[in-house]
C-alpha cells in the first residue's frame, strides 16, 4: 500500500529544491560577475594616451624640460582637463589622471623605460597602453607591461640609491 | 459544529511544511558551505589572501635583508632568493597562474615574477609602494601592494591605487631631481 506524503515531506523537498536553486544561483552569478566586473575602472584610449604623450613632447620642445606632472600641460594650454581622465568619469570627482606618468625619466635615459602607461583595461584581455621613453606607443600584455615597468624602477630606483653596489 | 475540527485540523499542516522547508534549505546550506572553499568565486577570495601573504613574505624579507646591509634594501627580488629570504614561490601571484622560478639565477626569477619592486625607497619612505601587482592578476578587480613600512594593503579601488603609484612617481622624480 503506497504510503501518503506527509507536508513535511513536501516542506522537505521544497526546502532542498530551493536550497539548490539558491546556492547553483548564487554560484553563477558570482562567476559571471568575476568576469564581467560591474566596477567602471577608469580606462584609457589609443587615442587619448598619444593626445597625452603629443602634448609632453610639445611641452618638452618649449621648455626643454619634460612636465613635472601631467596637470602642468593642462596649465600650459596643450591639453584640457578631460583628456586625463576616462571620458565617462567626471575629472572633477579625483585630481589623480588615468594615465600612470613617470615624470623622474629623462630624455637621455634608455629609450625602453615607460614613460606613461595605463594598468587597467576597458575589457579583460584587451592589452595594455604604454608610451616609452622614445615616444613609441605600444600595446602590452600585463606580464610585458610588468617586465618594462620592473625595468623603469629599477632604472630609476639605481639613480636615485647609487649605493646599491657599492 | 464540525467547521472548527476541520480548521483544528488543518492549522498545523503549514508549521509541519515550513519546518520540512527550513531543515531542507539548511541541509543544502550545510553543504553548500562544506563545498564552498572549492567552488571558483571562493577560491579567488583565497588566491587574494595568499597573494597578500606573500608580499607580507617579501617585506619580511626585506627587513631580514636590511637589517644586515646597514638598513639599505635589496636592488632586486633576485638579491633576496639568492640571499634565502624569500622562496620563489613567494613572488608568484596564485591568481596569475605563474610558475615559480627553479633556479635562483637572477634572470629566471625575474622571468616568474607577479611582483614588482621599487628599489630607492627605505623605510624613512614610510607610506610609499615598496612592491606591488599589476591588478590583471586578480581580472583587474583587486590589487595587492606593500608599502615601505611593510604593511601590506589590498584594493579594488584602481583610482586609490593609481593615485599611489603617482605619488611614487612624483617621489622618485623628486629625489632624482635633488640627487642631480
Amino acid at each position: 500500500m503506497k504510503k501518503k506524503t506527509t507536508p513535511f515531506t513536501w516542506g522537505m523537498a521544497a526546502g532542498l529544491l530551493a536550497g539548490v536553486v539558491f546556492f547553483v544561483g548564487l554560484t553563477v552569478y558570482l562567476e559571471w560577475k568575476d568576469r564581467h566586473p560591474f566596477r567602471s575602472q577608469p580606462t584609457f584610449s589609443v587615442e587619448q594616451i598619444r593626445k597625452v604623450a603629443g602634448a609632453v613632447v610639445n611641452y618638452e620642445k618649449s621648455n626643454q624640460r619634460r612636465p613635472v606632472n601631467l596637470e602642468a600641460l593642462v596649465k600650459a594650454d596643450l591639453l584640457s582637463t578631460g583628456d586625463l581622465f576616462d571620458p565617462k568619469r567626471s575629472p572633477a570627482s579625483d585630481s589623480n589622471p588615468d594615465v600612470l606618468y613617470f615624470p623622474a625619466l629623462r630624455k637621455t635615459d634608455p629609450a625602453d623605460l615607460v614613460l606613461l602607461c595605463t594598468i587597467v583595461t576597458r575589457k579583460r584581455g584587451e592589452p595594455l597602453l604604454a608610451v616609452m621613453n622614445d615616444y613609441r606607443t605600444v600595446e602590452l600584455s600585463p606580464k610585458e607591461l610588468r617586465t618594462a615597468l620592473q625595468r623603469t624602477y629599477s632604472y630609476l630606483g639605481g639613480q636615485i640609491a647609487r649605493n646599491f653596489s657599492e | 459544529m464540525e467547521e472548527p475540527n476541520e480548521q483544528e485540523g488543518k492549522r498545523p499542516l503549514i508549521p509541519k511544511f515550513l519546518l520540512g522547508f527550513i531543515m531542507g534549505f539548511l541541509i543544502v546550506a550545510f553543504l553548500a558551505s562544506i563545498l564552498w572553499p572549492g567552488l571558483s568565486p571562493a577560491r579567488e577570495l583565497v588566491k587574494r589572501a595568499i597573494c597578500g601573504a606573500n608580499l607580507n613574505g617579501i617585506g619580511r624579507g626585506v627587513v631580514l635583508y636590511a637589517s644586515e646591509n646597514d638598513d639599505l634594501f635589496p636592488p632586486d627580488f633576485a638579491t633576496l632568493v639568492q640571499a634565502d629570504y624569500v622562496s620563489p614561490l613567494m613572488l608568484t601571484c596564485p591568481s596569475s597562474g605563474t610558475e615559480r622560478a627553479t633556479t635562483t639565477r637572477p634572470a629566471d626569477v625575474e622571468s616568474h615574477c607577479d611582483y614588482i619592486y621599487v628599489p630607492g625607497t627605505s623605510r624613512a619612505s614610510g607610506d610609499l609602494i615598496l612592491a606591488f601587482e599589476l591588478p590583471a592578476n586578480h581580472g583587474q578587480e583587486f590589487v595587492n601592494v606593500l608599502y615601505a613600512d611593510f604593511h601590506v594593503k589590498g584594493t579594488g579601488d584602481m583610482t586609490v591605487f593609481a593615485g599611489e603609484l603617482q605619488r611614487l612617481n612624483d617621489y622618485i622624480a623628486e629625489e632624482r631631481r635633488v640627487k642631480r
